[in-house]
Formats: C-alpha cells, sequence, structure tokens
C-alpha cells in the first residue's frame, strides 16, 4: 500500500477513538440514561420496568446506538496495536495483549447494550423478572469481566514504560494505565451490594472507575494517538524508537 | 547526574529511578480516591461503620504495623549493604524482609478467614466492602513486593557491584516503603477509628 494512503487509513482511526467517545456518551450515557445507570440489584422487577425500561421510550433506539459505536472502540485498539508492532517491528505478547482486550472490550461495549435493547423493546411483553434477569446478567457481564479491559491496560502500559526507546506515549501515562487497569477488580463486589459506593450506580465502581478509564487513560492515550499519527514520517520514526533522537 | 542502563537520566542523589517514583505517585492518587470514599462513606453511614470497627481486632492491625515497619528497616539495611557491596548482609537482610512479609501475609490470612467464619464478607455492609477491598489491594501490593525481593535475592550474587542492581534494588525498597506507609494510613483509618 501506498505510504499516503497508509497514514490517512492511520488517521482515520486514530479518529475512531473520539467518534467512540462522542457517540457512546450520547446513547449509552444520555439517551441510555445511564448517568448513573438503575440499580437493578436493589430494585425490585417491577420497579426496574417501571423506573427504567417503562419509563423511557427511547432506550431501544439508545442501547442500539450504543451497539453501534461501541464497536469503535475496537476500531482504535487495532490502531493502538499497529503502532505498538511497527516500533517493536514485531507483535509481542504485550502487544497481543493490547489488542485481545481491545477487541473483546469492543464487543462487550455492543453486545451488553444489544442485551438490553432487546429488555426495553420486549418489556411489555415479557415477564418482569425475565427483564431484570437479562437486564443484570448484561451488567454482570459488563463489569465483571473487567479483566479484559485490564489485560488491555496493562499490556499497553508496561509496553509504554518497559519500551524505553518510544516517545508516542509518556511514562506516566503507561503507569496510570496500569494502576486504573489493575483498580477494576473493585467490580467483583458489584453484584453482591444494592447500595453503597460498590454497587452498580456506586461512586467508586461506576463514577471513579469509569471516569478515571475515560480521562487518565482513553482521554490521554486517545490524545498521543492522534499527536503521533499527525507527525511526519521521520518524526514517527523517531517517535517510535526506530531512529536516534535528533 | 548519571544514566541508568535502562538509559534514565537519574540524579546522583535520588534513590530509585523515575520510574518507581512515577508509579508510586500514581498508585498513591489510586489510593487517595479510595480514602476519601471510604471517608464519605463513614460519614454518610456512621451507626453502620462504628458498629463494624467495634468488631475490628485491634491486634491484627497493630501486629501488621509493626511487622511492616520492621521490615522497612530490613530493606533500608539491604540497600546500604548493596551499596557496600556486601552481598552475606544483603541475603540475609532480604530474607529477613521476606520473613516479615510472609508473617503480614499469614496474619491477613488468619483475619480474613476469622472474619468469613463470623459471616462478615464484602456485601455484608458498606465498611466491610470497603475492608475487603483496601486490605486486599494493599494485601496485593505486599505479594507483588515480595516477587520483586525475592527476584533481588536471587540476582545477588551476579549482580551485586553494578549500578544497575544498586538500582534495582533501590525501586524495590522504595515499593516496599510505600507498601508500608499505605499500611500506616489504612491501620488507623480501618482499625482504629472504631476505638472508643
Amino acid at each position: 500500500m501506498e505510504e499516503s494512503a497508509n497514514r490517512a487509513i492511520e488517521r482515520g482511526l486514530a479518529w475512531c477513538g473520539p467518534v467512540f467517545v462522542v457517540g457512546y456518551f450520547l446513547f449509552w450515557g444520555i439517551l441510555g440514561q445511564n448517568m448513573p445507570p438503575p440499580n437493578m440489584i436493589g430494585m425490585t422487577p417491577e420497579q426496574l420496568v417501571s423506573e427504567y425500561y417503562g419509563k423511557y421510550p427511547n432506550l431501544g433506539i439508545a442501547m442500539i446506538g450504543s451497539a453501534t459505536f461501541g464497536l469503535f472502540y475496537t476500531v482504535w485498539s487495532c490502531l493502538l496495536a499497529s503502532l505498538m508492532r511497527d516500533a517493536n517491528g514485531n507483535m509481542t505478547a504485550l502487544s497481543f495483549l493490547e489488542l485481545a482486550g481491545g477487541i473483546l472490550t469492543g464487543w462487550l461495549l455492543a453486545f451488553c447494550p444489544a442485551m438490553w435493547a432487546a429488555c426495553a423493546i420486549l418489556v411489555d411483553q415479557v415477564d418482569p423478572g425475565m427483564i431484570k434477569m437479562v437486564h443484570t446478567f448484561s451488567w454482570i457481564i459488563f463489569d465483571c469481566t473487567y479483566m479484559i479491559t485490564t489485560m488491555q491496560m496493562v499490556g499497553l502500559g508496561l509496553w509504554t514504560v518497559l519500551n524505553k526507546r518510544q516517545t508516542m506515549f509518556p511514562d506516566w501515562a503507561g503507569w496510570t494505565s496500569i494502576a486504573i487497569g489493575i483498580s477494576f477488580v473493585a467490580l467483583v463486589i458489584m453484584p453482591f451490594v444494592d447500595e453503597g459506593p460498590f454497587a452498580v450506580d456506586g461512586l467508586f465502581n461506576y463514577w471513579i472507575i469509569f471516569g478515571t478509564w475515560f480521562f487518565a487513560f482513553f482521554a490521554a492515550y486517545n490524545y498521543f494517538v492522534l499527536k503521533h499519527v499527525y507527525r511526519s514520517p521521520e518524526e514517527q520514526e523517531r517517535a517510535a524508537g526506530r531512529l536516534s533522537p535528533a | 547526574m548519571s544514566v541508568s542502563e535502562s538509559g534514565q537520566s537519574v540524579p546522583e542523589s535520588q534513590p530509585g529511578t523515575n520510574g518507581i517514583w512515577t508509579f508510586v505517585f500514581i498508585d498513591m492518587i489510586v489510593f487517595s480516591m479510595i480514602f476519601i470514599v471510604f471517608l464519605s462513606e463513614r460519614v454518610r453511614l456512621p451507626e453502620v461503620f462504628a458498629a463494624a470497627q467495634e468488631r475490628m481486632t485491634f491486634a491484627f492491625g497493630l501486629g501488621n504495623a509493626l511487622v511492616l515497619l520492621t521490615s522497612s528497616l530490613f530493606m533500608v539495611e539491604a540497600v546500604h549493604a548493596a551499596r557496600k557491596q556486601d552481598l552475606a548482609r544483603v541475603r540475609m537482610m532480604l530474607t529477613a524482609c521476606l520473613a516479615c512479609g510472609a508473617v503480614f501475609a499469614v496474619n491477613k490470612v488468619i483475619e480474613y478467614n476469622a472474619k468469613i467464619a463470623e459471616g462478615l464478607t464484602p456485601a455484608t455492609d458498606p465498611f466491610y466492602s470497603f475492608y475487603y477491598f483496601i486490605t486486599g489491594a494493599h494485601f496485593l501490593h505486599v505479594l507483588g513486593g515480595m516477587v520483586f525481593i525475592v527476584h533481588c535475592r536471587q540476582r545477588a550474587a551476579l549482580e551485586i557491584g553494578g549500578e544497575s542492581y544498586r538500582r534495582k534494588l533501590e525501586n524495590t525498597g522504595l515499593f516496599w516503603h510505600f507498601v508500608d506507609l499505605l499500611w500506616l494510613f489504612i491501620f488507623p483509618l480501618i482499625y482504629l477509628a472504631g476505638i472508643n
């Protein structure tokens, strides 16, 4: 492929990060009434239907939109893996971890909203107990398979701090990625509590975990990826550590 | 300014590399967020927290604090010995450090078992959610630190005398002191606040 075409594709894929953020925030966060989500563990099936699925008629559209935009995360993760591969000359275990984690996280960001869309669309036809079961099942998958994102963040973070020749991503971003990825372990408590900071809508398990993931990991790496793909070819080589510093 | 074998420029007077300081700083921010949320929950549910903290066993907390403080002393001695290239003393001090870590780990397991036997789990109430999460996260740090100490001890014979080994041991020591410092915050937060 010609170099100019390759660079255009990289830039396009880099913008998938912001597209994911805007799309998911609008559809899942705002239209999907997930700021914060309903605390289904502490609600009866009838409450979940009356206060969430039955109350907001656009939830089906919101979740289908989320399912669409969720996979832009996977596209962005693929670009990240290719940048790591280009810096090393080949795919390493850490770049595979990042890629696998990004693919699985993107799938999750689409699959779970698809389940919630089904709940929204079928709410008038299905027993509230079944609605709550599917809703809860999807949230447990969404939260408690956190390891798929942890492995992406730890893989990327370790690559960042151990690869001393690259200057695409600063050390602090790598360490932050590792720390936040590991802090996701608190999500294991979510299914067992119906109130407090570790509940599904809790201060720690929702606002802090999602907030730090977004602002301290995703926004940071998004910024550095965008900055990198707009560098000249020589500057990119230097940032990737394939050329000596100027 | 010296340059470590990994290529980092490090002031001669600064123990450890920039990387470990960055990691410790980030980790401190994460734990600070956890502590702040704990305190906000304590304000929101004072009776729940007070009742739960009365059931905490002060001796476990104090014992672990003393064990970790002692282990930090051994780590300081190990770093000093490494600077003097005293292999035997390095290994002895690191072994003592590991022994303290093992005592901490056994204490922790006994304490967790006792709590679970009483039916107190992370799902019992918000205090116990925090108790298990904060002490569990700290425990993982202790175990990670012990892995690094084992590595330093194993490599001492081959690498002692080199700048790289000294930096590695200093990094491990910094991490271990941070783990100790964390416990000095966790101990009063979890164990002391409930004492009348």
